[in-house]
């Protein structure tokens, strides 16, 4: 049994047995209904991921959903459990309230992390560079998981990013992570005025990478596979196949060829790497993927995978932002993160009229 | 109107056995003009055959996406 299949079981004792048992019998529940509740709920994920994961009619659809709001809300299922222990076990409250309170705390924290994931905001990050005579202003988004979410979604973030006016867009990945997204899915790409640079993340590869790349590239979109290219000449933007390799990023760039005059922007899925970035001279590498844990708290995970999760950091002269994602995995929820959508603004760095001595 | 007119750009591509030279002519199609590859050996060569590049090389190509 693989590592990932023997913790998503270990998962489902305290996200989805232990919160469910304790709650049917606080309610004296009889055994049928226990049941009725139990089954449905604890083989929900096993059922959308795997047994119906490629069948789209509206009852899987929604099946999905509710498997996928039931995963979002269980950590506050959980730990609201836990607090109801201590409740009744002080013989605070009866069993009747510490139902009714989990569950409505449960609900409304639900509510409150779907609207979050539901209105992407956008960040602005201001940097300045020797190397250009220009202003340079564009956009990143990344993980938007279309499949996950609705191709509406994808037009409401074209149409911010449209109302941000940028240069050009970079797009780190996870875009698409479901079958059958088709080139009319994904038409409001051709709405973007500029370039669209592209480079593909983990998601892409379970959904066949080749299919997409087509798709986006008939829609206009420059897919960067290990590729680079200028925007123009003070601005050479690179993008690197995603790998589950930590060394991914130095090897595909000992093969590029990085314009030592202009300002390099380095696109990778996943944020590692920024050493070997800064010794081959990138100026900015983008990424993504962590979604900066989504729902909390599974960030306390995602930080012992990766040691850097959301914001911006330096290695060197090279730096490196990781977006919090611009959609969702899974639940469309969002708890104590964002959805963002990424405005970089670079303006050339001006010499001081007084010189530090 | 030329390819360079209609916004076509030039892109340099390292093929590695997940990206290979077939599925590269597959994400193009008939929208890449090869230009030169640069061999393992680091020689740069003119492609003046299409269907002449090698497997493990660094391809520099003419690209036109389709909304241009």
């Amino acid at each position: 049994m693989s590592k990932f299949l023997l913790a998503t079981l270990l998962l489902h004792i305290p996200l989805y047995i232990y919160p469910i048992l304790r709650l049917c019998y606080w309610a004296e529940s009889p055994l049928w209904l226990t049941l009725l509740i139990f089954i449905p709920l604890v083989s929900s994920q096993y059922m959308s991921r795997f047994y119906l994961r490629k069948k789209n009619s509206v009852w899987t659809k929604l099946l999905r959903r509710f498997a996928d709001f039931y995963l979002g809300v269980s950590p506050v299922l959980l730990i609201s459990t836990l607090l109801a222990e201590i409740f009744v076990g002080f013989h605070m409250v009866t069993f009747g309230t510490a139902v009714t309170s989990v569950i409505a705390i449960t609900v409304i924290l639900g509510i409150v992390a779907t609207m979050a994931a539901l209105s992407p905001m956008v960040k602005t990050i201001t940097l300045s560079s020797g190397k250009l005579t220009a202003p340079v202003r564009f956009v990143q988004i990344t993980d938007v998981h279309i499949g996950s979410r609705k191709p509406a979604f994808l037009d409401r973030v074209v149409h911010i990013v449209n109302e941000l006016k940028p240069d050009f867009l970079c797009i780190t990945g996870d875009l698409i992570d479901g079958q059958g997204v088709s080139e009319d899915d994904l038409k409001s790409f051709k709405s973007v005025v500029g370039p669209i640079y592209f480079t593909i993340g983990n998601h892409e590869k379970y959904e066949g990478v080749e299919a997409i790349a087509r798709r986006l590239e008939n829609l206009g979109v420059k897919v960067l596979r290990n590729a680079e290219t200028h925007f123009t000449k003070e601005l050479q933007v690179i993008g690197i196949d995603d790998m589950d390799d930590a060394n991914q990023v130095a090897v595909q760039l000992e093969k590029q060829t990085l314009d030592k005059d202009a300002f390099v922007l380095l696109l990778y899925h996943r944020p590692r790497g920024l050493k070997a970035a800064a010794d081959a001279g990138v100026d900015l590498m983008l990424s993504g993927h962590t979604h900066n844990g989504q729902i909390m708290p599974f960030n306390l995970v995602v930080n012992r995978v990766f040691d850097m999760i959301k914001g911006l950091y330096e290695h060197a002269e090279t730096k490196l932002y990781v977006s919090q994602g611009t959609g969702t995995w899974g639940p469309i929820m969002r708890l104590g993160t964002r959805s963002e959508i990424t405005l970089f603004e670079i303006s050339p760095a001006q010499e001081s009229l007084f010189p530090s001595r | 109107m030329s390819w360079l007119d209609e916004g076509a750009d030039v892109r340099s591509t390292s093929l590695t056995e997940e990206f290979t030279i077939d599925l590269y002519r597959e994400t193009y199609q008939d929208r890449f003009i090869p230009l030169f590859v640069v061999e393992s050996s680091g020689r740069l060569r003119v492609v003046t055959d299409k269907a002449d590049i090698p497997a493990d090389c660094k391809i520099i190509s003419l690209i036109k996406s389709d909304n241009i």
